[in-house]
């Protein structure tokens, strides 16, 4: 019995379609897998199930019947629960008291005995083993995403939607989770499993469906293909952007390391271990990719370099000078330049004007004062330079960057940041966001650095951007970095690599 | 063309909303003061006369703007590092302490070309370093400022109480909670004749052009307003938090608790407990009204000296209770921040637009 279905599904975004014309179904008692990089209109398509948005064409049909899904409140009317990758409880509180926020029918008196009744009963009859009294921030985070899903089951959720639900899991959780899923399947409840784990969509999935551009490429049994397949629907078959038809292929690095990172372990925001023991060289004239899927410790390597975040152990050397765990104003000033992942929170001051936040890393600096006072004029002229060489689209140096769009301010930090003629460049995600042009445009910036003699880091999620640009590719996942550079023509074996499933090369 | 419709908008708004809470304040008050059976229009009428009736009296509203100002440009300038300094009540107690004791055991030895700027220079220092502890907790401990700052006001509200209630700086006759008089040396020189105008009114005026150069012209003042739109990007940059926070709360104190020993030297000239009405707690709403800017800090100090002068007038000459004029106080200082906040919000909502 088909429980949910899409026909042609379709969401905008102005003129981008994060979703293409979808089809999707999903039977009473299944597990339907989908699969993508980041981008891919995944979540989108979730946030369409369970009613966050309104698709801009396209049916929804649930048992059968066409159903409009105007809030989160409608799905889970109809039925459909959802557990966030990232959780959505209050860690003051116990489970039942959480459990009870979902619930309908709030009386003036909170029943504290009932509610710990009630979570308790479900509990058992799942076998979740949950205390209802604990709370939240006791518990692991298996088992916080345990009163996730016993929150949806107690809205009585038959279709139950897992974003990226290992994500945050030990190895023994994800096991665990996976008997739980099996109980839920058996019980007669559907699951979507979103996911970039091929070797997690293989364990637990009967189906899976593969999206790439916001489209569905693939779908099929999960018994009738491989992590190998899947790979390869997931990466798109056609060959990344060439470099033979750009100049980039003459070879302009030189033998000096203008970068040495030698066994670097850095820590995460959490205190676990994001990367582990990492050696990486970068070359003058090289531009050096680090793709792979977000959260495996690109982030805090690249912060690390900038001296944003300290090193536990090893060393990081620009040329010949020790950078390791100096200040961002000192190793900026031996030549680093960065472009953070995100532009508006990282790069820019928003409500700085252009000119201000064009000298948010020199402004200190003795060309741009006179005396005590900042060198209004002469920061002006630098200004109006930079606005003309990097083509940043606005009628005045004096508006605030936040009134830009994505691209013209992307082009503010590049110009900040590539003016300063950097020995080496650090790029975090430079195309994030951007429209087509806005993309090529930081691409070409970085070309010209590398033609420059420059060394240059590209982290990116984009695989297709860290292989077109890069002179060598490596993969970085679960805080390790893999060197890829001989495989970047085989996108089956990247993809492998960057979902985890293959860790050695 | 742009331009202007942009100016004719904002200025739309800018004239439209002050009106507006011009007059629910006004209606607020009539009703509650009609309501307690005083005649609201006299009432209106004894606070304008008492506020700016003649020179005097005006001159009276001008220098109780002073610790409003100096209270209200420390707020400001904390608030644009992102530093909620909540504790220029302490910082401004501590100040006049600091001061108390510099005119008491210092000043007599010194002619008053010294003795002055000396006197306010100690209790700036004291302020500065009052303020300076949360600052070290915070960059130190993560403390919170917004806590250590109130806490520290608790401190140096038992602290005056101490100093002048049997500790060292009880008057020598020990007949009240108060210090004797401080050394004729490091009075605050008052300039216009049958008045108590002084010198402390320029003197802060000069204060907040400087710091509004500071904020706006120099390195430090865009460090220090760059760490507080967003200590991210400032932090990416190369900017160092931390320094900025320890040297934003540092001014800021220092400000308030020049705001003291001004309020000590040119008018009071001796401690004595409750030397502070709640100057440091007023001062968030003057800040906030002149929406961080120091030189319309000068404004909105002024309104609130108005207020308060104001007020006084309307307890003496219509006869309302004292009590009554502080409720009329505080119904007019919370339509102002509903004005000052809003605003503010507006501010944030534009710095939050990532």
């Amino acid at each position: 019995m088909i429980l949910l279905e899409l026909n042609g599904i379709t969401k905008r975004f102005g003129n981008l379609a994060a979703v293409d014309n979808v089809d999707f179904d999903l039977k009473a008692g299944e597990i339907h897998a989908v699969l993508g990089e980041n981008g891919a209109g995944k979540s989108t398509l979730m946030n369409l199930i369970y009613g966050l948005r309104q698709p801009d064409a396209g049916e929804i049909r649930i048992s059968g019947e066409p159903t409009q899904l105007d809030s989160p409140r409608d799905a889970i009317t109809h039925g459909v629960g959802m557990v966030h990758q990232h959780f959505l409880l209050i860690q003051n509180l116990t489970v039942a008291e959480n459990m009870a926020l979902g619930t309908r029918d709030r009386g003036f008196r909170f029943r504290r005995d009932e509610a710990n009744q009630k979570t308790r009963e479900l509990s058992e009859q799942f076998g979740f083993a949950i205390e209802p009294e604990a709370y939240i921030w006791q518990l692991p985070v298996g088992l916080q995403q345990r009163v996730e899903i016993l929150k949806a089951l107690a809205a009585d959720a038959r279709i139950l939607i897992l974003d990226e639900p290992t994500a945050a899991l030990a190895p023994q959780e994800v096991d665990e989770l996976f008997s739980i899923l099996g109980r839920l399947k058996a019980d007669g409840r559907s699951i979507i499993f979103i996911s970039h784990k091929l070797k997690e969509v293989m364990t637990i999935s009967d189906r899976v469906t593969v999206m790439r551009n916001g489209s569905k490429t693939y779908a099929t049994n999960t018994a009738d293909t491989s992590t190998e397949e899947l790979a390869r629907q997931m990466m798109g078959n056609e060959p990344p952007v060439s470099q033979d038809d750009t100049e980039l292929i003459e070879e302009v690095a030189s033998d000096d390391a203008a970068l040495n990172v030698q066994d670097v372990e850095i820590r995460g925001d959490q205190g676990e271990i994001a990367v582990q023991g990492v050696s990486l060289e970068v070359r003058r004239g090289e531009i050096v990719g680090i793709a792979g899927v977000d959260g495996n410790g690109q982030v805090e390597l690249a912060e690390a370099l900038i001296g944003l975040r300290k090193v536990i152990s090893g060393d990081i050397r620009l040329f010949d000078t020790s950078i390791t765990n100096k200040t961002t104003a000192d190793i900026r000033g031996l030549g680093v330049g960065y472009i953070p992942g995100d532009r508006q929170s990282a790069g820019l001051v928003v409500n700085f004007s252009i000119s201000e936040n064009l000298i948010l890393d020199v402004h200190h600096l003795r060309e741009h004062r006179k005396r005590i006072l900042l060198d209004k004029t002469g920061i002006g002229d630098d200004s109006e330079r930079l606005i003309r060489n990097y083509d940043i689209r606005t009628p005045s140096m004096d508006i605030e960057a936040h009134a830009l769009s994505g691209g013209n301010q992307q082009k503010i930090v590049l110009a900040r940041e590539i003016s300063r003629n950097p020995a080496l460049l650090i790029a975090v995600n430079p195309t994030r966001g951007l429209d087509i042009n806005a993309a090529e445009y930081v691409h070409n910036s970085l070309i010209a650095q590398r033609q420059a003699s420059k060394a240059v880091l590209l982290i990116s999620t984009e695989l297709d951007e860290a292989l077109a640009l890069s002179d060598r590719v490596f993969v970085m996942s679960n805080g390790n970095l893999i060197d890829a550079t001989s495989k970047r023509s085989d996108m089956t074996a990247l993809g492998l690599l960057m979902t985890g499933a293959e860790t050695h090369p | 063309m742009n331009v202007l419709s942009k100016f004719t908008s904002l200025s739309r708004r800018q004239i439209l909303f002050p009106l507006a809470i011009l007059l629910s304040t006004l209606v607020t008050n009539g009703i509650i003061l009609a309501l307690c059976s005083y005649n609201p229009w006299e009432a209106l009428w004894v606070a304008i006369v008492g506020a700016f009736g003649n020179g005097q009296r005006i001159a009276e509203t001008l220098i109780k703007g002073v610790p409003f100002l100096l209270t209200g440009l420390a707020v400001a300038f904390s608030f644009r590092c992102g530093i909620w300094n909540i504790g220029a009540e302490g910082q401004f107690l501590v100040g006049a302490i600091a001061s108390t004791w510099c005119g008491m055991q210092i000043a007599p030895h010194l002619p008053a070309v010294l003795a002055i700027p000396l006197t306010l220079l100690v209790g700036a220092a004291a302020g500065g370093f009052w303020a300076l502890i949360a600052a070290l907790l915070k960059v130190y401990r993560g403390v919170q400022e917004v806590i250590s700052t109130i806490m520290l006001n608790y401190v140096a509200i038992h602290l005056l109480s101490y100093m002048v209630d049997g500790g060292p700086l009880q008057e020598a006759a020990k007949r009240g909670p108060q210090s004797d008089m401080i050394a004729a040396a490091s009075y605050l020189p008052r300039l216009i004749p049958h008045t108590r105008f002084h010198l402390g009114l320029p003197l802060a005026i000069a204060l907040a052009i400087i710091l509004s150069i500071v904020l706006f012209r120099t390195v430090l003042g865009y460090q220090i307003r760059a760490v507080g739109a967003n200590p991210k990007a400032a932090q990416a940059a190369g900017i160092s938090i931390s320094k900025n926070v320890i040297l934003a709360l540092f001014i800021s104190g220092a400000l308030a608790g020049l705001g003291g020993a001004i309020e000590l030297t040119a008018l009071t000239r001796r401690l004595f407990l409750n030397f502070s009405p709640g100057y440091g707690y007023t001062a968030i709403a003057v800040a906030l009204l002149a929406k961080l800017h120091p030189l319309w800090v000068i404004l909105s100090s002024l309104l609130f000296g108005a207020l308060k002068t104001g007020s006084d007038a309307m307890q003496q000459m219509a006869g309302i209770s004292a009590k009554m004029t502080f409720v009329i106080q505080a119904t007019i200082i919370f339509f102002v921040l509903i004005y000052g906040v809003s605003s503010f919000r507006e501010q944030r909502r534009k710095l939050n637009v990532g």
